[in-house]
């Protein structure tokens, strides 16, 4: 069965059709819902009710353009919405230097640490390095998503870069002491 | 091995094709709430009887113009006695201005309007009782206590054990939430267990800290999470992250044994510590009350409202419609098996009707005088059983009142006379007659033992008749989309079940005269009918039907060759399951 075949029968609410679009997606946007979230459970939950709303909404979708890529802004505009609520976000100060280029030694920094640092980030600074630097958004559209000015969103995104860069020498160094 | 990097394509590399299988019980929980929901929509039924009540109300309010004031007509008067004044040959109408109460003032004017306090729908809102929420309230109490008590914690243990009840309240405000929401409503089953798993934690920490005595002591939280359903998925979780502390704790908790769990937990907590601190860094008391924002739209900024929260099960239901209607719009496809088959319609209409002879309903004699027909309400409902997509059978049960008035008469009270097929009811006889066919004095008045000179009056003689219409009928579906156009044919059965002659005079006093004699009490007719209709919902339909039905039967004796049919201009909504 092709994808829009399944994409129909979910539009038709078949409960079927729903696990086999689930199985195929649920990788990807899982993986979405690691980025975003601030840790694995939270993820669990967004992914769930993500796919509740992807499912509700399905109908929408009128097969133009990438159902993948649809549906991952589904998610991420869920997760968005989840931690927009006002004051999750923390309040920062939001005067720090533009940093154009955060240069860093890496060894092979596994997987599982990246995902653990982008989600011990504070929300916004997470939301603003996920949008921009993996998934590619523009400040300008992360402001407009994310309720925020462009200034902020790139000042988010320089502090969030520092905390990681921070940890991810942190835990090199911590290695490296312990290679010693 | 090592090289710079600028830390962004570090990122962009790794993540790139970054995929990460969700735990199984994920799955589980929606297939669950997915399922709830599509068991849920045939629920509220309250809201379609509602529907129907109320499209009734409304529609007797639209028709209302259509009966004030007929029946008033035909009202019968209590009864006519004649006081035998000899007024010879008096035939001047004048002469018929009431005499000694001799003809009752007509009460024509009676209100025939729906009765006032009609009270046609009631819609109750539809109470979701989820005792399993009730039960989860305890936890969740204990963990906002929790939460103001801890907050004067320092301890890296108290941060942890804080944002495990954060996680807890949260969720809970967030079902609190979704109860408000229909929608929504159909996730607490799995809701509440998946948030048990949280609560468990928060429930812990009561026993931990004892000296925050606003708990529920230990024990009755301890049974209280074990009738929490396991969620045996949960333990199985694969451990690919390094979230391992956390998953210890979880899995612990699953156990249910609170020795072993608060082992666990603190093992965790160890573990957790470092991460906790930078993980929840400020406790954010807001995070307590704020409700879970709407679900997210491709455009949030159009959707941030609270009331969006409404939104998700309009949106599905709106979809669903959508789809349904394309699908048949599109296509016309629909296997007989998809649609519902059973199809109720309360239905109403006003009835046109006529002869198509002359004749007379009463009696031969007054086949040549005009008629007139007065336009009568015909209430029913009807039940459709669809046999295909094309075709459906139908039944149901109609109010037939038809109210023939024979202009020209004259009518006459006397001793020993009658009109031809009434059976009087009333204590004197009434004698109908042709104007004109009776000489003004009866030559052989003396001959005659009705020798006394009458009073006569002019007027006009109402034949009511009541039927309780049951139709057996075919209906072939021309065009069956959203818009839909069938012609219908079949037979109706009319029980007689009202039947008075009464006259009135041309200056509005009436008087009942009698029962007919030639009506049958089962008759018959012969329908054909054409159908519009329109779905406005998946479920219902509104339908004009324009029937034509052509009574057979219906007269045992002369007539007059009156062969009389109406046309029902049926109007009513359906409702299919």
């Amino acid at each position: 069965m092709g994808l829009d075949q399944l994409i129909k029968d979910c539009q038709q609410n078949s409960i079927k059709a729903q696990e086999q679009l689930y199985r195929l997606l649920a990788p990807k946007l899982f993986a979405v819902c690691l980025k975003y979230s601030r840790n694995r459970e939270d993820a669990e939950d967004n992914l769930q009710d993500g796919f509740l709303l992807l499912f509700s909404k399905i109908g929408q979708f009128k097969f133009q353009g990438s159902f993948e890529g649809w549906a991952k802004r589904v998610m991420v505009n869920h997760v968005l919405q989840k931690y927009r609520t006002k004051g999750i976000f923390e309040i920062v100060s939001e005067n720090m230097p533009e940093e154009a280029e955060v240069e860093i030694e890496t060894e092979d920094v596994p997987m599982d640490f990246l995902v653990q640092i982008i989600q011990e980030l504070p929300d916004r600074y997470r939301m603003v390095f996920s949008l921009y630097v993996i998934d590619g958004y523009s400040h300008k559209e992360i402001a407009d998503m994310m309720g925020i000015t462009d200034g902020t969103s790139k000042s988010n995104l320089a502090r969030a870069r520092m905390i990681l860069k921070e940890k991810i020498e942190a835990r090199q160094q911590g290695k490296s002491i312990n290679a010693k | 091995m090592s090289e710079k990097k600028n830390i962004d394509r570090l990122f962009q590399e790794k993540f790139k094709d970054f995929e990460a299988t969700p735990p199984e019980f994920v799955w589980d929980n929606l297939e669950e709430i997915l399922q709830e929901k599509k068991k849920r929509r045939v629920i509220p039924l309250w809201w379609r009887v509602g529907g129907i009540a109320a499209a009734l109300v409304v529609g007797m309010l639209f028709l209302y113009p259509f009966f004030t004031g007929i029946q008033g007509d035909n009202d019968p008067g209590t009864g006519v006695v004649y006081d035998g004044h000899p007024n010879t040959g008096n035939t001047n109408p004048d002469a018929a201005l009431p005499r000694d109460g001799q003809l009752q003032p007509n009460r024509s004017v009676k209100s025939q309007g729906p009765a006032a306090g009609q009270n046609a729908v009631a819609t109750a809102p539809n109470k979701v009782v989820n005792s399993e929420n009730s039960k989860s309230q305890i936890p969740n109490n204990n963990g906002s206590k929790f939460q103001k008590s801890n907050s004067k914690l320092q301890t890296a243990q108290g941060r942890e054990e804080y944002a495990n009840s954060v996680k807890g309240t949260g969720k809970n405000a967030k079902q609190g939430n979704k109860k408000h929401n229909n929608q929504k409503a159909a996730t607490h089953n799995t809701q509440q267990e998946y948030a048990g798993n949280r609560n468990r934690e928060s429930g812990k920490q009561n026993g931990k800290n004892d000296n925050n005595n606003a708990f529920t002591p230990q024990p009755e939280l301890a049974a209280l999470n074990k009738s929490q359903k396991t969620n045996a998925q949960d333990s199985q979780k694969p451990d690919t992250t390094q979230q391992v502390a956390q998953s210890n704790g979880r899995e612990g908790n699953n156990a249910n044994r609170q020795p072993v769990l608060q082992e666990a937990q603190q093992q965790g907590v160890v573990q957790n510590q470092k991460e906790n601190q930078a993980t929840q860094p400020a406790t954010n008391p807001q995070l307590l009350t704020t409700p879970e924002q709407p679900l997210a739209d491709l455009q949030p900024s159009t959707e941030n409202t609270n009331d969006s929260l409404q939104e998700p099960e309009n949106e599905l239901e709106k979809l669903q419609r959508k789809l349904q209607e394309e699908k048949e719009g599109l296509a016309d496809n629909t296997k007989p098996g998809d649609t519902n088959k059973w199809n109720v319609k309360p239905q109403m209409g006003p009835l046109l009707y006529s002869s198509l002879s002359n004749g007379s309903p009463i009696d031969g004699q007054f086949a040549n005088s005009s008629k007139s027909f007065d336009n009568q309400m015909s209430y029913g409902v009807g039940v459709n059983y669809a046999v295909s997509n094309k075709l459906r059978i139908r039944s149901g049960v109609n109010t037939v009142n038809l109210s023939y008035a024979t202009q020209d008469i004259q009518f006459y009270a006397s001793l020993n006379q009658g009109t031809n097929n009434v059976a009087r009811t009333s204590a004197a006889n009434i004698v109908v007659e042709n104007t004109g066919n009776r000489p003004i004095i009866p030559t052989n008045s003396l001959a005659n033992s009705d020798a006394l000179p009458k009073e006569t009056f002019n007027g006009s003689m109402v034949q009511s008749t009541g039927y309780i219409e049951v139709p057996v009928e075919m209906e072939y579906a021309l065009l069956n989309k959203k818009f839909g156009i069938n012609v219908i044919g079949g037979f109706s059965t009319l029980f007689l079940n009202d039947n008075i002659v009464s006259v009135v005079s041309d200056q509005g006093l009436s008087t009942n005269v009698g029962e007919a004699q030639n009506l049958n009490n089962v008759s018959f007719s012969t329908n054909l009918g054409i159908g519009f209709k329109y779905r406005f919902f998946k479920q219902f339909e509104a339908s004009f039907e324009p029937t034509f039905k052509y009574q057979v039967n219906t007269y045992t004796r002369d007539s007059g060759n009156f062969r009389p049919y109406f046309i029902g201009l049926y109007t009513g909504i359906s409702f299919s399951f």
